[in-house]
Formats: C-alpha cells, sequence, structure tokens
C-alpha cells in the first residue's frame, strides 16, 4: 500500500488572509480536488440582483451592478446559516436566503462625491442593543453581512498591522446633480456559479519541486526561478534533480489567499467539509443502486 | 425576475409604438416612429439619444 489513506499536513503559515500549509502521503488527484473545493465550492456572500431606481452617473447600470455584485462581504457568520435561493421555500426573498441593501446617494457639491461600500447599507440590521457600547460593536461586526473591505475588516478583531490599511472599496464617482438609487440582495453562492463568489484570490499549489518527474519542460534552464521548497543543495548549479522514472507526486506545498469574505482557516476547513460530504452522498447513492440491484436478480 | 434592460418599442408610451428621442444638438424632444428618418425635427441634428426607461429595472450582478 503506497500511501495506506494516512495523508499528514503541516500549517506552516497563517494568518486570516494567507494559509500555507504541506500535505503529504496522499495522491495527487486528492490533492488538486482540494484546491478545485476551496477555489469553487466554498461558499459566500455576494449580491446578485440589483433593481437601480435612479442612475445618472457616468457609468451606465450593467456597470454599476456588475460592480456591485464584486464586492466581497464578510460571510463568516452568515454563510452556513443562509439557504441558497434555489434551494429555499420562498417564492423570491426572504430572511433564509437573502439580505437586502439599499444605496441612496446624491453629490450636492462642487467636489466630486466618491460612492463607496461605507455607503451601502443593510436593510435587516437585526443587532441587539446591548447597554454596552462595545458589546454591540461586537454584536454589530458579528452579526451584519457587511463588505469585507475598510472598517469592517479592521474590525473583524485581529491584530495584525495590515487591516489598518484597508480601504472602502470604490464603486462610482458622482459630480455635482449626479444621482445613484439602487436595491440590492446579497444571497449565496459559491465560485462555480459565478466567480464573484470565489473566496480565494491566489491559491498556489506545487509539487515536485525539483521536476524529478519531469511533468513539465524547462522551457530556458538559466532563467527558471529556484523553488522555495527544492531539497537541492544552496549551491549547487544543477537547476533539476535527476530524472525519477518510477517516482509518483507524493508532496504538496499549498498556498491560499482569501479576498476577505472568509478567514482563509474558514476556507480549508469548509472546503474539506464539503468534498467530504460529496462522498458521502456518492457512498449513499452507490448503497442504494446495489440494492435495487440486488432485487433485480 | 427580468432581467432584461432593454424596453420594447413603445414601452410606457401613449399610443401606437412611437418613441421618444432626445436630440444630441438642441436637446429637444422628438416623436419617432419605426421607419421616420432619424433626424431632430427642430435642428435636423441625427444623433438622438434614447429616454431612460421609466420603470425600475432588475439586473442580475454577473
Amino acid at each position: 500500500m503506497p500511501y495506506a489513506n494516512q495523508p499528514n499536513i503541516e500549517v506552516t503559515e497563517l494568518s486570516n488572509d494567507l494559509m500555507k500549509f504541506v500535505l503529504w502521503d496522499t495522491d495527487l488527484s486528492v490533492a488538486n480536488s482540494l484546491r478545485r473545493v476551496f477555489m469553487a465550492e466554498v461558499p459566500t456572500i455576494a449580491i446578485d440582483w440589483v433593481q437601480i431606481e435612479t442612475n445618472t452617473s457616468v457609468l451606465h447600470d450593467e456597470f454599476i451592478a456588475h460592480r456591485m455584485g464584486l464586492i466581497p462581504f464578510l460571510s463568516d457568520y452568515h454563510v452556513e446559516k443562509m439557504q441558497y435561493t434555489r434551494e429555499c421555500e420562498c417564492a423570491e426573498f426572504c430572511d433564509e436566503c437573502s439580505i437586502p441593501f439599499i444605496l441612496q446617494m446624491k453629490c450636492k457639491d462642487e467636489a466630486t462625491l466618491a460612492v463607496t461600500t461605507a455607503d451601502l447599507r443593510c436593510m435587516n440590521n437585526d443587532t441587539v442593543i446591548v447597554c454596552s457600547k462595545k458589546v454591540v460593536t461586537i454584536l454589530a461586526c458579528f452579526q451584519t453581512v457587511r463588505p469585507a473591505c475598510g472598517k469592517a475588516l479592521r474590525e473583524r478583531g485581529t491584530g495584525r498591522e495590515d487591516f489598518h490599511n484597508r480601504e472602502e472599496i470604490l464603486i462610482v464617482k458622482l459630480r455635482k446633480g449626479q444621482e445613484l438609487n439602487l436595491k440590492a440582495y446579497a444571497k449565496k453562492g459559491f465560485g462555480k456559479e459565478h466567480a464573484k463568489w470565489n473566496p480565494t484570490c491566489g491559491v498556489a499549489f506545487e509539487y515536485d519541486p525539483d521536476n524529478a518527474l519531469r511533468h513539465t519542460i524547462y522551457p530556458n534552464v538559466e532563467e527558471w526561478p529556484r523553488s522555495d521548497h527544492s531539497a537541492l543543495p544552496e549551491d549547487s548549479t544543477e537547476k533539476e534533480a535527476p530524472f525519477d522514472q518510477d517516482g509518483k507526486p507524493n508532496k504538496f506545498f499549498f498556498s491560499i489567499e482569501g479576498t476577505g469574505a472568509l478567514p482563509v482557516q474558514r476556507i480549508v476547513t469548509m472546503g474539506i467539509g464539503i468534498l467530504k460530504k460529496k462522498l458521502e452522498e456518492l457512498n449513499m447513492a452507490l448503497s442504494l443502486e446495489l440494492q435495487a440491484h440486488a432485487q433485480q436478480q | 425576475m427580468d432581467g432584461s434592460a432593454t424596453p420594447g418599442p413603445g414601452q410606457g408610451h401613449v399610443k401606437s409604438n412611437s418613441m421618444i428621442y432626445i436630440c444630441g444638438e438642441c436637446h429637444g424632444e422628438n416623436e419617432i416612429k419605426p421607419k421616420d428618418a432619424i433626424r431632430c425635427r427642430e435642428c435636423g441634428y441625427r444623433i438622438l439619444y434614447k429616454k431612460r426607461c421609466r420603470k425600475l429595472m432588475v439586473y442580475d450582478a454577473r
């Protein structure tokens, strides 16, 4: 048994928006399916329905609707409680499957007005009012779905420095007299349906850093950069390890970057859970099929 | 859910299949029927703009 189903994992770097880990003693296909699940099947929340009342800005309606869709939303608290619209029992929109937002801005000054995610108002603020002001903000940042940028990300409660530099996302700029009024619903979805629901930005997936398996051909050996995971000696002039004819990929180096919609740790745990659920469903379907088959004979 | 963004001809307008367009030169309103010359009645300018649809428009954010 080559691996005997005992894969190992080691996390080498972890923060809210970047996770690096090494996975070994498993097959290339398993590692690759994990990568694909993280990108395409971990659900997040994004705006999917936009009703534009007035738009006298320089961008046309479709353009603004598209920009609204691409805004990442803090989904950690809500996404697992929410229903997919196609699975929900309601006719169109309900609290189970959608979150309403409105955006009402008009530029009344000479200066250009930048409409950002900070101007987007959530319409079902079920925030609990608690006496202490601090508790209110904690509850608010946990329980309302907000754009994953600026203040919202800073309040997520991590001590990391770079969260202080996050800016609000610009939607459109208005000059004097221009107006934008719209209503939008955010919905749960996954990256396979539309990339706006993808919780990751960069996913690096590396195996065989010294190309011993010759799965690739270096087009220009001199310019080929040395891998961070290379096992070749530091001062070696060789760019590749000798060809290993019977080798199989065994060790996989992942580096996953999040958009802010979910902390990367959640992307990984949810992704593994989704893959497991798929296999369980397959197992169920198979056992039913086998039963039906046995009855026929 | 109405995803279509283009209003049909004569939509929202009183009678027949005429539409109101705005002249690019004098900004006057022009009522134009199908097969009419695309030309402003006031100043003869040939660039006309469609008016914004009055009903609420729904878009898929995709």
